[in-house]
């Protein structure tokens, strides 16, 4: 992992926070600030503000991992830059491999079903 | 959400950030105000806002670099010392004559409390100044490379609140010769809120001068091992923060139960509340300060060892 990126990583392993919500709202396509707030509610059920939403659009814009494209009207939309991409694969990659310990760690600890009878 | 108070939100955020994101917000919220209800925008936009300015000042917020987040952590040691000496200056100016609530055999663990807090005060006071003073090296060498441009509003600025906060220091001074003891402690509404002004005017000097240290140890670039210094500094600093807060709450434990009636300000021997609004202020803007110290000298000191191995 290159420094960048593990660098980048230990901010966005968090699948809840606005800049990772962003990033992974992109990766789908290009979309504005509107497009960006629907989208994710949509898909991971968080209602972001608007301050919210773009405080978290100008850090990614700041670390290069967002650009602005060329608008003719007043939404501006944002698409990922390559070094986006890139955090957004390692972040994905770091959730997988924490969904893969957790998901053996459970496997072996004995289930309780709803009746309260071990598994 | 109507125009004026949409600019009026705006207003808390940094102008770079309003110049560059402004347009768009507003247009996202007109967009959005069917979906979100007025008071959560109102609530997120002054939240965020507050954010984005402390991160303008360097408050708050990360950089990539470990030079850049070891400068963060010493400059969140800066505020939490800001915070601090506010909460401090109260301390001392309420803790006047405190001895003479308490008989000599009950003096002992308050006395001790109060010369700690005293000598941690002089040595993180000195620490400061000293970690000022190794900076203002490379400040000299960026003005002399024509960097004045990049500082000088922030400079000016502080200066000039400075030059009124001293000047109002001065006529308050004059004034309070010619006005009884009973006049200066609370009987001349006048000369209190003059008082309050000075504080007011003292405070934001002390924050303007903050911003503008802030903004050069942005502006300037700092070798390694200066860098490093003022990390070990900063854990120094902080590490004196803590054991004035230590030593606050033990003077005050100690008096509190000694002689309550000091702190309500009552005849000796009465009842009486031991945590009045100016203890509490204070205790909270040295426990706040302390606790943004603590982070920002862990920050320091990580990041400079990263640095270090880098």
């Amino acid at each position: 992992m290159s420094r960048m990126q593990q660098e980048h990583s230990t901010g966005l392993v968090r699948p809840n926070d606005p800049p990772m919500l962003i990033l992974a709202s992109l990766s789908s396509g290009a979309k504005h600030g509107y497009a960006l707030m629907q989208d994710i509610e949509a898909f991971a059920r968080v209602k972001l503000g608007p301050g919210s939403l773009y405080g978290a659009i100008s850090r990614l814009e700041e670390q290069g991992l967002i650009r602005p494209l060329k608008s003719n009207g007043r939404a501006q939309p944002y698409e990922l830059t390559v070094a986006g991409h890139a955090v957004l694969n390692t972040a994905i990659v770091e959730m997988r491999q924490l969904v893969k310990i957790v998901g053996a760690r459970l496997a072996r600890v004995p289930r309780v079903t709803l009746r309260g009878q071990l598994t | 959400m109507n125009d004026a108070l949409f600019r009026g939100l705006l207003r808390i955020y940094p102008k770079v950030w309003r110049n560059r994101y402004g347009e768009e917000l507003r247009t996202l919220i007109k967009e959005s105000r069917a979906d979100r209800p007025r008071a959560r925008i109102v609530s997120n936009l002054l939240a965020t806002g507050l954010i984005e300015r402390f991160r303008s000042v360097g408050i708050v917020g990360r950089r990539l670099s470990f030079q850049d987040r070891t400068m963060d952590g010493v400059l969140r040691v800066l505020w939490g010392w800001i915070f601090f000496l506010v909460g401090g200056i109260g301390i001392a100016k309420g803790s006047e004559y405190w001895s003479n609530a308490l008989p000599a055999s009950l003096r002992g663990l308050p006395s001790n409390a109060y010369r700690t807090l005293v000598w941690a005060s002089l040595i993180g006071g000195g620490l400061v100044v000293l970690g000022i003073t190794m900076a203002s090296g490379k400040l000299l060498t960026f003005l002399r490379n024509g960097g004045w441009p990049k500082v000088k509003t922030p400079i000016l600025r502080a200066l000039l609140l400075t030059l009124i906060a001293t000047g109002a220091l001065s006529a308050i001074a004059y004034w309070a010769h010619r006005l009884s003891f009973a006049q200066r402690n609370g009987t001349n509404h006048r000369y209190g809120a003059a008082i309050l002004c000075f504080i007011f005017l003292f405070l934001g000097a002390l924050i303007a001068w903050a911003v503008a240290a802030t903004q050069i140890a942005r502006a300037i670039s700092m070798p390694r091992r200066l860098l490093s210094f003022e990390a070990i500094l900063s854990v120094a600093v902080a590490a004196s923060m803590v054991v004035m807060t230590i030593a606050v709450a033990v003077w005050w434990i100690a008096l509190a139960h000694d002689a309550p009636w000091y702190f309500a300000d009552t005849a000796p021997g009465s009842e009486g509340t031991t945590l009045p609004l100016n203890i509490l202020t204070e205790s909270i803007l040295l426990i706040g300060g302390s606790s943004l110290g603590y982070s920002g000298a862990r920050e320091a000191i990580t990041r400079i060892r990263g640095w270090t191995k880098t």
